[in-house]
């Protein structure tokens, strides 16, 4: 039994995604607290 | 008491002498744990975080014999013969030869599993089973130089299924019981349920 | 290509190296400026925002490990490795409540250690504090290791160099900076790891696809893909314990809960949670497309970086020290910053009475501890024993002994300090033996079970009351104390 090729393409392709996802969202966490003056 | 004697000297006072005392402390504490012998069982590694166990490859007794004495232009594995290997993985290494540009491995129906300039090839993923390979060098006009005459032979045996299966459902429940106290810890004392569920605990 | 050679040139890799020491040590002296009081240095003043809080527990989280040991545990145990591997995000999510708690328990805390002995008394410390230097020290010897030896596989700069640039870049910015800096540099470190890491998935993406990775796996390293991988589904289970280890007990993760502006610390760790898992997958997947780009694996712990140069030459070479570097800073640096923290709050203070101790004089004494400490790997990293490397393993039953005690003293005040002491002590002792007996993949889940075991059997026998008020009251009292030691310069007399 083995792991198909869509497991691989969706955890590839989608954890490459997530990864970027997650960069964007600290650019844009980081947006929201320096208007707020939130930062630290 | 003594503490403060101390505190009271010259490493109390120096920023060097601080420095060494704060060393030497944690020297203390390390030292003992230090005489700890190196584990023979496995060359096993794990990574401090991003939490990981992670087996070596099996290769770190082979380097410490070093490559066998052949000629230059002969060309023999370092390690043929292996115990059985639970992982299915395993590094084979061999000698150098004098104007090789790359050496090839080939296994027992004669494919090349790895093609490469440097003298190790890593193999993982096997099955259970045997398995045999020859090694090879080859010149930049893809003559080959030289063929090894020993196989190295390998045998794959995975780790046995009720071993595997038992630690699996240890590993299961144990982690399944660490998010069940964890989640009914934190409904516990969430906020609205108050102080009366903080007193009515009992665990 | 360039197997035989490093895939940078050790100029280029000193020129790197030298770069990046320069501008991390001069965000940590920029940034230092906030880290004046022992509370700004220590915990940064306790106001992180989520932007930094996410971004330092995921750039925390990971370490060259997940960058450089990730390809390669995927080539050793396939896909159920680098799920495995990812599992380790599991620990984030599960202290994201924690943090919550941990805060509102002790607003005024510091660490770990000082929580476990308001908690547990010295019962339950001593057991504790031993396990937390001995991991947090291992660690830090193991990564300075590490740096040394990526950066001599990289760049071919030696290790001794290499080893002593990396301590000493991190030794100074933290130095200067405190967790101002720390945190600061991990917000940089986790979006340059995250992009280098897209950048190189898809370069490998354009040039081979996912169905022909498949195949040749298929084809030459069929136990990767197999969905009964013995030695994987072991290492499953024993992984994530000692993931939730680690997280659940080292002050690392506890000092950033202290850092963390009210109600951020749940959403921090539970988004970087889930920017963390990835991660390994990405990584891992490196590992695995290596057979189908026809690149020949000898070392597999060099496959990431193999696979990044081979598709992106030098550019992509340079991307990788990178990458490397900022994954080992982002966790040496925590590491000396929560570990100075525990010599001076649960090791120096209540030798020299905490009646004597100011906030000025623990600021001081803070950057003395992150000093020695950075001695101390310095000499133990020296040698480049291989065998002091695998005293680390040690860490993964031992920690795994304390997610019960941890977990019981922050949610049930029945859980007493018998049944802690005892469960760390006999869960390290036990999951060592079985280290040793059965194997590395037992350890950490025998030393996490015997422990729970052994926490709720005892805990029915002697059951404490514990006052979760005090907790607060406690520091309360303490502050209070310590404001009226503090004369005009800030200097009480005795020190």
């Amino acid at each position: 039994m083995m792991f198909p090729l869509w497991f691989l393409q969706v955890m590839v392709i989608g954890g490459t995604a997530l990864c970027a996802l997650g960069a964007l969202a600290l650019v844009v966490f980081l947006l929201f607290d320096k208007k707020d003056n939130q930062i630290w | 008491m003594t503490s403060a004697v101390v505190f009271n000297t010259w490493f109390a006072r120096s920023p060097l002498g601080k420095s060494i005392l704060c060393a030497a402390w944690i020297l203390l504490i390390v030292a003992p744990a230090e005489a700890f012998s190196c584990p023979q069982v496995d060359d096993s590694r794990q990574s401090g975080s991003g939490g990981v166990d992670a087996p070596a490859p099996q290769v770190a007794n082979d380097v410490e014999q070093g490559p066998k004495k052949a000629d230059a232009t002969e060309i023999e594995f370092t390690e043929s013969r292996w115990d059985p290997m639970r992982e299915g993985y395993a590094t084979l290494e061999w000698n150098r030869v004098d104007g090789a540009a790359e050496y090839e491995l080939l296994d027992s129906i004669g494919s090349v599993v790895y093609r490469g300039v440097l003298t190790k090839a890593f193999l993982s993923g096997l099955p259970d089973g045997r398995y045999q390979y020859h090694v090879r060098a080859i010149d930049e006009n893809n003559q080959v130089l030289a063929s090894s005459t020993v196989a190295a032979e390998l045998q794959v045996e995975h780790w046995s299924t009720p071993l595997f299966l038992s630690l699996f459902a240890i590993g299961l429940v144990v982690v399944l019981a660490v998010a069940a106290v964890l989640i009914s810890g934190a409904k516990l004392v969430e906020p609205n349920h108050g102080a009366e569920a903080a007193e009515a605990t009992q665990s | 290509m360039m197997l035989a050679e490093t895939i940078l040139s050790p100029s280029m890799g000193y020129l790197m190296l030298a770069l990046f020491g320069v501008l991390w040590i001069g965000l940590g002296v920029w940034w230092g400026r906030k880290a004046k009081s022992y509370d700004g240095f220590a915990v940064a003043g306790r106001n992180v925002g989520l932007a930094l809080g996410t971004a330092t527990s995921v750039a925390t989280w990971i370490t060259s490990n997940t960058t450089m040991l990730a390809p390669q545990f995927a080539l050793q145990l396939g896909i159920w490795g680098a799920l495995a591997y990812a599992t380790a995000s599991f620990g984030l999510f599960a202290f994201a409540p924690m943090s919550g708690r941990i805060r509102q328990l002790m607003p005024q805390g510091y660490t770990a250690v000082e929580f476990v002995r308001r908690r547990y008394g010295q019962l339950g410390a001593v057991p504790f504090l031993f396990i937390s230097l001995f991991y947090s020290l291992t660690w830090l010897v193991s990564m300075s290791m590490a740096g040394g030896k990526l950066l001599n596989v990289l760049s071919g700069i030696p290790y001794e160099v290499g080893m002593s640039v990396v301590v000493g870049v991190c030794v100074l910015y933290t130095l200067f900076g405190g967790m101002y800096a720390v945190i600061g540099t991990d917000f940089i470190q986790s979006l340059i790891i995250l992009v280098g890491l897209v950048v190189v998935a898809i370069a490998v993406m354009l040039k081979v696809d996912l169905e022909t990775v498949h195949s040749t796996l298929q084809a030459e390293r069929p136990m990767l893909l197999s969905f009964v991988f013995p030695a994987a589904l072991m290492a499953l289970f024993n992984n994530m314990l000692f993931g939730f280890g680690e997280i659940f007990h080292s002050n690392v993760w506890w000092s950033r809960a202290f850092a963390m502006r009210e109600g951020v610390g749940p959403k921090a760790y539970a988004i970087g949670g889930l920017i963390w898992l990835p991660v390994p997958l990405v990584a891992g997947f490196l590992g695995l497309a290596a057979p189908a780009l026809g690149i020949g694996v000898s070392q597999p712990d060099t496959v990431g970086p193999l696979v990044a140069a081979t598709l992106l030459g030098s550019g992509g070479a340079i991307m990788v020290f990178i990458v490397v570097f900022c994954s080992l800073a982002s966790s040496i640096d925590s590491l000396l910053a929560a570990t100075s923290d525990l010599i001076v709050n649960d090791i120096a203070e209540p030798l020299l009475g905490r009646s004597t101790v100011t906030e000025s004089r623990k600021r001081k004494m803070s950057s003395y501890a992150i000093i020695g400490l950075g001695i101390v790997a310095w000499c133990f990293a020296f040698p480049n024993n291989g065998t002091l490397a695998t005293v680390l393993f040690f860490a993964g039953p031992m920690v795994g002994s304390c997610i019960w005690p941890i977990l019981g003293g922050l949610y049930f005040r029945t859980a007493s300090p018998v049944a802690a002491c005892l469960s760390m002590t006999l869960g390290s002792a036990l999951g060592l033996v079985a280290y040793f007996t059965i194997g590395w993949f037992t350890a950490s889940l025998i030393g996490a079970a015997v422990s729970g075991v052994v926490f709720w059997v005892v805990n029915q026998i002697h059951r404490d009351d514990f006052d979760f008020a005090s907790l607060a009251n406690e520091q309360a009292a303490y502050r209070v104390g310590q404001s009226e030691l503090h004369s005009p310069n800030g200097e009480a007399a005795t020190s």
